[in-house]
């Protein structure tokens, strides 16, 4: 492995780990996915032009990996989160410690729908505009901008703390 | 009153609670490419087992007044395929199990040309999912009746709900036996068709009767994997259909479970 690829490895792996957990739900589903993304990312012979255009293929990479995923049916059926379930996926020790307010906010987030979640977590966690989010999702932004409308709806409804959402 | 961003928020609860450090011998490593692919072939196979459901439904209007509603199961080459009164007369040129997707085009054909059905609808609704019997009480109404499974060592389980009570699922690994139940209610239906299907097509189509008079249609899996036999089964009670997939259970095992369940509260 050649060293510009080691470098975006460990640049890109929180990032994409936590796409992956967001989407998945499962620390250990979301492990496999990262990791066979950068399996594919060693093997490709892919030319990137840019540092964006080199992230951009790693999170389109990284979702449509998690779609495969998702549509074996187990993900369908188990796209659910409930709050006493936090301890369960973080581990009790450290649901405990998460701060209330920070727990509830992450909480809220992985109730959301699963396309919701990952709009919500591209515009706000990512930074990407809802056209970039269109392009990595292959959505319309039409479509892309209602999620987000939606996915805020839901989350200002859950949570009990005003946040200010920066809406378009 | 500044309100506080929810980028921020948001960002700092993720990076509090969420972090990654990547391994790079679990990457390069073919041996652990091959295994992730098995562990995913694993979840494939779970919902393999579990049967490919078709449904189509229609509103409720009048004609549960009619008493006209029941279910009526039958077994295909693939599987089960069920339908009621209203949808019946559609039946005869309804689902072989065999291919999902030309089946729909056919029935929204079918639906369109009748003038019988006004609207064919595959529903996305709403799933809720519980990790233990004693979570899902909590929270649920759905009436669900158990088998009564011999005991192991290690246990799971899950239960998915559907929708307003449309649909229930249950599954339950003991050791290396799965039981899974998928309960679908009608009550609110005024037709619905369906087709379970099993990869392989299905064989040795029987019934069984358990002590107290309910009667199920039992079929094996034709293909036998390497977790045993897989026997399944069907039954119509009230407004609701119950089909039971049995892995690595004896046939006798598996009468044993039916008879271990009382149906009534689906009357």
């Amino acid at each position: 492995m050649n060293n510009k690829k080691e470098e975006a490895i460990d640049k890109y792996a929180d990032t994409l780990y936590k796409l992956a957990f967001l989407r998945l739900k499962n620390k250990e589903d979301a492990e496999d996915v990262v990791q066979e993304v950068f399996y594919k990312y060693i093997k490709t012979d892919m030319q990137f032009d840019s540092a964006e255009h080199e992230k951009a293929w790693l999170i389109q990479v990284t979702l449509n990996q998690c779609r495969s995923l998702w549509r074996t049916g187990w993900h369908k059926k188990v796209d659910i989160f409930d709050e006493q379930e936090a301890g369960a996926v973080f581990g009790m020790e450290q649901a405990y410690l998460m701060r209330e307010k920070e727990r509830k906010l992450f909480t809220e987030v992985l109730k959301l729908p699963g396309k919701y979640r990952e709009v919500i977590h591209l515009f706000y966690y990512d930074n990407y505009s809802v056209k970039e989010i269109a392009m990595l999702t292959g959505r319309k932004e039409n479509t892309v901008t209602s999620q987000l409308t939606r996915g805020r709806a839901l989350l200002k409804k859950a949570l009990k703390e005003a946040y200010d959402y920066e809406e378009i | 009153m500044i309100m506080r961003k929810f980028r921020e928020a948001y960002k700092e609860a993720l990076d509090n609670s969420i972090k990654y450090t990547v391994c790079y011998q679990k990457i390069l490593d073919e041996a652990e490419h091959k295994r992730r692919a098995v562990r995913q072939k694993r979840k494939k196979a779970l919902s393999a087992a579990a049967g490919f459901f078709v449904l189509f439904v229609c509103g409720f209007t009048t004609v549960k007044a009619a008493g006209y509603l029941y279910s009526v199961i039958s077994i295909t080459d693939f599987g089960f395929k069920s339908s009621n009164g209203t949808a019946m007369s559609l039946q005869e040129q309804f689902m072989s199990g065999e291919d999902a997707a030309g089946v729909f085009e056919e029935w929204t054909e079918v639906a369109g040309n009748s003038g019988k059905v006004d609207e064919v609808i595959i529903e996305e609704i709403e799933e809720r999912t519980y990790c233990s019997y004693e979570a899902f009480e909590k929270q649920e109404t759905f009436p669900l009746v158990i088998p009564e499974m011999p005991k192991g060592q290690a246990e799971e389980v899950h239960i998915w709900v559907t929708g307003e009570n449309d649909a229930l699922t249950f599954w339950k690994k003991v050791d290396d036996k799965e039981v899974i139940q998928d309960i679908w209610n009608f009550e609110n239906r005024e037709a619905h068709a369906g087709s379970r299907s099993y990869p392989g097509g299905v064989t040795n189509e029987r019934s069984y009767t358990t002590e107290d008079g309910r009667n199920y249609l039992v079929v094996d899996s034709q293909v036998e994997k390497a977790d045993g036999k897989r026997i399944h089964t069907a039954i119509a009670v009230g407004q609701y259909e119950i089909y039971g997939d049995y892995i690595g259970y004896t046939e006798e095992e598996v009468y044993k479970m039916l008879e271990s369940m009382d149906l009534s509260p689906y009357e």
